[in-house]
């Protein structure tokens, strides 16, 4: 499944357009660094030797992988939260009816406000960043994997039926294969929210790793020193899209037969 | 003749729904014997398929009696006498060609023997065989449903439902799978209930051909196909062919609900 070089690249143009937007608009307004710095001045933060004489890209690659940590161990723990409300409201009308409001509304509530309550309850390690992760990943498994057990072709469960499969094998052998799909198109989704509940699990007062500590410090130094919050979302950035293209890769292995187009 | 292997006793069908109750079938009694072929035909809304589905438990008759081979329609189902095939191929794409076939005798939980050769003898049968890995998408609509009848043929049923399965087809199409399903069917010995839309195709496989008339669907009349057997494309130039054709398309436009159309021009060409 490897991209064709031109593939590859265009990404690349990309970015190459938007550094030449980027300084042409810091010329253009006349933009202090404070409000725009220049790109070259974000590189070169990464050299830059910190407080404990380490260089920046180093104190960066440390944080965002304890980040990254958080993010896939919430990922994991909210898909599976996700995928067990699922299977329940699909079989279950009742359970749906009950819980959905719940969880809808478990959504409504600013992340932000939620995030410094957990830390408290759980303390400051990994594991309430990861809780928190799992709070965002969670929701979009469920609503779109409710749908998918339930958008079955009839006919297909007919055929089951004919058969006389069991309720199990119908699951198993049906429901589930058939709204892979679905799940995929929701953890893909989730994967970028992880990284974000990571993050914002590592901001209340306490945390000591992650990037979301690297962002409130930057934030706070952001008039001396404005580079370093750039780059530290830069960082967070390459997190998340690192991983959605881990799991767009796992759903290119899994799922291979979804996307395929006729050849006979 | 041995005791009927279905046999239909005053079933009706109604269904209810916000809009209103349908009636989609009135008084419906038909017995068929082992090893015929009995085609359904008739216009749309005719509740062709509820028959169908009534008698391999997928539907409940509203009223009525439904018995196949001397038992209940929901305890042939169980016992896995019915095969089935769908107007779409209905096959599951993640599986290759040989996994769907093989569904069948992994949800009956037959032996590991049974499992590996019985598909490939299958899809030897419908001339696939070297297809196996492929998956659904990679065969044309024509090889496809060919999978899904090899797929129904899997536990050996006594009883082959079909419901227009060749109706998405071209009809150069439908005719060579005609032939194979005859052929197939021959090597089976199963009994066939076949809902179809096409008359000439209905008279080249049946034994029997039950006209319906529609809303609510009720049997307006069996016409008995005396075309010699084996069937073959010598068949569809015989006088007999045409007269039976004729009598059909007749039998369907005598019906006062259909105001003169219930051949659908695709049906007898």
């Amino acid at each position: 499944m490897a991209a064709r070089p031109g593939q590859m690249l265009r990404p690349f143009i990309v970015a190459v357009a938007v550094a030449v937007i980027w300084e042409a608009i810091k010329i253009l307004f006349a933009l202090p660094s404070y409000q725009l710095p220049h790109l070259h001045e974000i590189a070169a933060d990464f050299l830059r030797e910190g407080a404990g004489g380490e260089r920046w890209w180093w104190i960066m690659a440390q944080n965002a992988g304890y980040t990254a940590l958080e993010s896939v161990i919430g990922f994991a723990l909210g898909g599976a939260t996700g995928l067990v409300l699922a299977v329940g409201f699909a079989h279950s009308r009742w359970l749906e009816r009950g819980l959905l409001p719940y969880v809808v509304a478990s959504q409504t509530v600013p992340i932000l406000a939620i995030a410094p309550m957990v830390v408290v309850w759980l303390g400051t390690s990994w594991f309430s960043k990861a809780v928190i992760a799992a709070y965002l990943t969670f929701f979009p498994v469920t609503v779109n994997m409710s749908r998918g057990l339930r958008a079955v072709d009839p006919d297909a469960l007919s055929l089951m039926r004919a058969l006389a499969a069991s309720s199990r094998q119908v699951f198993f052998k049906l429901r589930f294969p058939a709204s892979l799909p679905y799940l995929f198109t929701a953890l893909r989704i989730s994967a970028t929210a992880s990284v974000i509940g990571a993050i914002v699990g590592e901001l209340p007062v306490g945390s000591r790793f992650g990037m979301g500590v690297v962002i409130i410090n930057a934030a706070q130094y952001y008039n001396w020193r404005p580079a370093n919050l750039w780059a530290a979302i830069l960082v967070s950035a390459l997190i998340g899209i690192v991983f959605y293209q881990l799991v767009a890769a796992v759903e290119r292995q899994v799922i291979a037969w979804s996307r395929a187009v006729p050849a006979v | 003749m041995g005791p009927p292997i279905i046999e239909l006793a005053d079933v009706a069908k109604i269904f209810e729904s916000r809009a209103g109750a349908t009636e989609a079938l009135r008084a419906v009694s038909l017995t068929v014997q082992a090893g015929e072929f009995v085609s359904v035909i008739g216009p749309s809304g005719c509740g062709k398929s509820s028959l169908l589905r009534i008698v391999g438990d997928l539907v409940e008759p509203t009223s009525g009696i439904v018995r196949v081979k001397g038992k209940s329609a929901r305890q042939a189902r169980l016992d896995r006498d019915y095969g089935i095939v769908f107007q779409t191929p209905v096959l599951y794409e993640w599986r290759t060609v040989l996994d769907n076939v093989r569904l069948p005798l992994e949800l009956a939980g037959r032996a590991r023997a049974e499992r590996d050769e019985r598909p490939r003898a299958l899809l030897r049968l419908v001339g696939l065989e070297e297809f196996a890995g492929h998956h659904p998408w990679q065969l044309s609509g024509g090889m496809q449903q060919r999978v899904s009848i090899a797929r129904a043929l899997a536990l050996n049923p006594s009883i082959l439902l079909m419901d227009e399965p060749f109706g998405a087809l071209d009809e150069m199409t439908r005719e060579r799978l005609n032939q194979e399903l005859l052929q197939v069917c021959a090597e089976t010995a199963a009994t066939v209930v076949f809902v179809t839309h096409s008359i000439a195709e209905a008279v080249f496989l049946s034994t029997r051909i039950v006209v319906m008339s529609p809303r609510p669907g009720c049997i307006d009349r069996i016409v008995t196909v005396d075309l010699p057997r084996p069937r073959a494309e010598k068949t569809r130039a015989l006088p007999r062919f045409f007269e039976l054709v004729t009598e059909v398309r007749q039998s369907l436009r005598e019906d006062p609900g259909l105001g003169g159309e219930p051949a659908r021009g695709r049906g007898a060409r």
